[in-house]
C-alpha cells in the first residue's frame, strides 16, 4: 500500500519534471520570436479563400480503381460438432470497379460534375459492364443565395446510417431530377422535382401529375436540429415500391447529449392506402479513431411484414496502437428473430493495399447474408472471410 | 490655503498612476481585439503535426469567421484526399461534412482538428470572458514579453479544457495558454508568440501547441506530439450568407 503510495507520488513527479522540461522548450518561443507584424503584408480585402474550392482553372479528371479478391470459408448451416465436414463450403469472392470522374468549375456560379463506372463481380460472368453513367449534375448558383442543381444526382434525406426509412428520395439517382435550394432560408430549405421513365404512361407525353415533387426544410432551434420534408406523386404508370403513390412525410429531431449525437425520424407513408408508419431511433459518437452507432427501427406496416430491427456498428482506427483496424457490425431483426454480425480487422501493409479478415455469422430465417457488404451476399452461416482489396485513386 | 490643497489634492490626484486593469477586464480587453465582430475573417492555415519520434503529416485549411453570430467555416485543402471535408459551426451546432459518404453529423467543439492536437474550438472567435471566470492573476515575464498570468476556470462544462492559465502581455495579446483538466493535470500547451494586424483587430501569426497527452519516449528521452500553423492571407473580405450553410458545404465539396 505504501509502496504503492510512493510509486503514485513518484509518477506524479515524473510527469511534472517532464512537463515542466516541455514547458522550458516551449517558453524558449519567446524569447527572441518574430516581431509581431502590424497590417500583415499579406493582408487584403481581396483574398477571397472560397476561388479555392469555387473556381478551378482546368477540367479536374479523377478517380479510382479498385480490385477486391479472396475468398470464404466455412458452413451453410451451423456445423455440427460431431460431423464438421457436413455443410463445409468454400467461396471465392472477388469484385472490380473502376470510376471516372470530370469536375468543371469554369465560374463561381457554375459547375459541371459526371462519374461513369464500369464493374466485374463474379455473379455476372467475370464480364466488365460497360461505362454506365453513375452521376451527371450541373450546379447553377443565383446570387449566393438560390443554388440550383439539375441532372441525375443522389439526394439523401433521414438520418439513418443503418436503417434508412426516412431517405424519401432514396430512388433519386435512378432518374433526373431538379433541386432548388436556399440555404440561408430557415437553415436550409430544397424543392425537388424527380422524373423517371419509369413514371410515364407515355413517354412522348408526359405528364406533370406524373413527377414526385419533394420539399424540405431545417431548422436549428435551442440547440435542437428539427427538418421536416415531404414527398408527393399524384399518378404514375409504376411507382417506386418503397413509396407508392400519394403523402410520404418525413419528421426528425437531433441534438447532441454529451458529445453523443441522438436523432429520431418519424415516416409516414399513405401508399395509396392505410397510412403506414416507421419509426427510427438512433445514436452516433465519434472519437479520435473510434466511431460507434446503433439504430432502432419500427415499421408498423402490415402483419406479414412489419418491421421491428436494431443494429449496432464500431469502428476502431489503430487497434491498441497497432496498424490494424477493427469493425464490429451486428444487425437483427426482432420481428423473425433473424439477424447477422460481422467481426474483422483490416491492415495497409503497403501503399493502397489492404489485407482484411472476418468472421460473419447468419442467423435466423431471413438471416443478413449481406452482413459484410451489399456485393459480397453470403453462402455461409459461419465463415472465415480474407480478403485483399487493392484501391488506387488517381 | 484652500486653494493650495485643493491644488496639491488634485495633482496627488493625477500624478498617480491608472489603475492597473483586473484580471476579468484584461480578459475582455483580449478577447476585443483578437474578435472580428464587425463583419468576416478569413485565413489560411497550414497545420504541421509532429508525432513523437519525428513522423509528420500537413494539413492546409481555409477557416472563415464571422464572430458576431458565432459563425465559423473550416474546409479541408489538404491533403487531397480530404479536399472538401468541412466543419460549420452555427450557434451551438458544429457539423462535420464528410464528401465522400456526402453525410452531415453533429460533432463536437471539444474533439482535435483533423487528429492534430488543435481543438476544433480553437478556431472559433476567442471568447475566455464569457466562458471562463478569473480565479486568480499574478505577474510574470516570458521571455520578452511582460505578462499578467491569470488562472481561469470553466463557467460550462461543455468546453474542451475547465482549467486554463493565460499569459497576456501588456498589449492584451494572448501569448501562451496551459489547458488543464478538472484534476488539474496539464494537457496542452499553447504558445502564440507573434501576431499580426489586420484591419484594426489581430489574428495570430503563428501557433504552437504541446500535448501533453500523446508521448512517447524516443532514444531515453520523452517525447511530444508537437502541433505548429502558420496562418497566412488573413483576409477581411465581406462574405456572402451562404457561406455558413450545409449547402455551401455540399456544393464546395470535391
Amino acid at each position: 500500500m505504501r509502496s504503492g503510495k510512493i510509486a503514485s507520488l513518484f509518477g506524479l513527479l515524473t510527469f511534472a519534471a517532464l512537463s515542466a522540461a516541455q514547458n522550458a522548450d516551449i517558453d524558449s518561443l519567446f524569447e527572441d520570436p518574430r516581431e509581431d507584424i502590424e497590417q500583415a503584408r499579406e493582408a487584403s480585402p481581396q483574398a477571397d479563400h472560397r476561388s479555392s474550392f469555387e473556381k478551378a482553372d482546368k477540367v479536374v479528371i479523377s478517380g479510382n480503381f479498385t480490385a477486391i479478391g479472396g475468398g470464404a470459408f466455412g458452413w451453410t448451416e451451423f456445423p455440427d460438432p460431431n460431423r464438421p465436414e457436413l455443410y463445409w463450403d468454400r467461396t471465392p469472392l472477388a469484385s472490380s470497379e473502376a470510376a471516372f470522374v470530370l469536375n468543371a468549375r469554369p465560374d463561381p456560379t457554375f459547375r459541371f460534375y459526371a462519374k461513369y463506372l464500369a464493374t466485374m463481380k463474379p455473379k455476372d460472368g467475370f464480364t466488365w459492364t460497360s461505362l454506365t453513367l453513375s452521376e451527371l449534375f450541373c450546379d447553377y448558383i443565383y446570387r449566393d443565395f438560390l443554388y440550383a442543381r439539375f441532372g441525375k444526382q443522389t439526394i439523401g434525406w433521414g438520418q439513418g446510417r443503418l436503417y434508412t426509412p426516412g431517405d424519401l428520395m432514396d430512388t433519386s439517382e435512378e432518374g433526373t431530377s431538379v433541386k432548388l435550394s436556399l440555404p440561408t432560408v430557415l437553415s436550409g430549405v430544397s424543392f425537388v422535382a424527380l422524373a423517371k421513365k419509369t413514371y410515364f404512361r407515355d413517354i412522348k407525353t408526359p405528364s406533370y401529375t406524373e413527377v414526385v415533387y419533394g420539399a424540405i426544410a431545417d431548422a436549428t432551434l435551442a440547440g435542437f436540429r428539427l427538418t421536416a420534408g415531404a414527398r408527393y406523386q399524384k399518378d404514375a404508370k409504376t411507382a417506386d415500391s418503397s413509396f407508392g403513390l400519394g403523402f410520404n412525410g418525413l419528421a426528425s429531431i437531433k441534438r447532441t447529449i454529451l458529445g453523443t449525437d441522438l436523432f429520431a425520424d418519424a415516416v409516414l407513408k399513405e401508399n395509396g392506402g392505410a397510412p403506414v408508419w416507421s419509426l427510427l431511433g438512433g445514436f452516433f459518437r465519434e472519437w479520435t479513431n473510434t466511431k460507434l452507432y446503433g439504430e432502432y427501427e419500427w415499421d408498423d406496416g402490415t402483419a406479414a411484414d412489419s418491421v421491428h430491427r436494431a443494429g449496432l456498428a464500431f469502428t476502431r482506427k489503430k487497434l491498441f496502437g497497432s496498424g490494424f483496424d477493427l469493425g464490429f457490425k451486428w444487425l437483427h431483426s426482432f420481428s423473425d428473430g433473424s439477424g447477422g454480425l460481422a467481426v474483422g480487422v483490416t491492415a495497409s501493409p503497403q501503399k493502397h493495399l489492404s489485407l482484411s479478415f472476418a468472421i460473419p455469422v447468419v442467423y435466423g430465417a431471413n438471416g443478413r447474408f449481406d452482413i459484410l457488404d451489399d456485393d459480397f451476399i453470403l453462402t455461409q452461416r459461419l465463415s472465415f472471410v480474407a480478403l485483399v482489396k487493392l484501391n488506387v485513386p488517381y | 490655503m484652500q486653494k493650495t490643497a485643493l491644488a496639491l489634492l488634485v495633482c496627488l490626484l493625477f500624478a498617480s498612476p491608472l489603475p492597473a486593469l483586473d484580471g476579468a477586464s484584461v480578459l475582455k480587453a483580449s478577447d476585443a481585439k483578437t474578435s472580428f465582430k464587425d463583419g468576416d475573417y478569413s485565413a489560411e492555415y497550414e497545420i504541421v503535426k509532429r508525432d513523437p519520434g519525428g513522423a509528420t503529416s500537413k494539413n492546409v485549411s481555409a477557416i472563415f469567421r464571422r464572430d458576431r453570430t458565432d459563425q465559423f467555416l473550416i474546409l479541408v485543402l489538404e491533403p487531397l484526399v480530404d479536399k472538401g471535408k468541412g466543419y460549420l459551426k452555427i450557434g451551438e451546432t458544429l457539423w462535420l461534412y464528410d464528401p465522400v459518404g456526402r453525410a452531415f453529423s453533429f460533432t463536437n467543439a471539444k474533439e482535435r482538428f483533423e487528429r492534430t492536437s488543435a481543438r476544433i474550438e480553437d478556431f472559433k472567435s476567442p471568447s475566455f470572458s464569457s466562458d471562463y471566470r478569473v480565479v486568480s492573476e499574478s505577474k510574470a515575464k516570458l521571455g520578452k514579453f511582460d505578462c499578467v498570468v491569470l488562472d481561469l476556470e470553466a463557467r460550462k462544462d461543455t468546453l474542451a479544457f475547465p482549467k486554463v492559465k493565460l499569459w497576456i502581455s501588456d498589449d492584451m495579446l494572448v501569448r501562451k495558454r496551459e489547458d488543464y483538466s478538472l484534476s488539474g493535470q496539464l494537457m496542452r500547451t499553447v504558445a502564440i508568440p507573434t501576431y499580426q494586424q489586420v484591419g484594426d483587430r489581430w489574428a495570430p501569426a503563428s501557433i504552437t501547441i504541446v500535448d501533453h497527452l500523446k508521448s512517447a519516449k524516443i532514444g531515453g528521452k520523452v517525447e511530444y506530439e508537437r502541433t505548429s500553423i502558420a496562418v497566412t492571407r488573413p483576409s477581411r473580405k465581406k462574405l456572402p450568407d451562404a457561406v455558413y450553410t450545409k449547402e455551401y458545404l455540399e456544393r464546395v465539396a470535391k
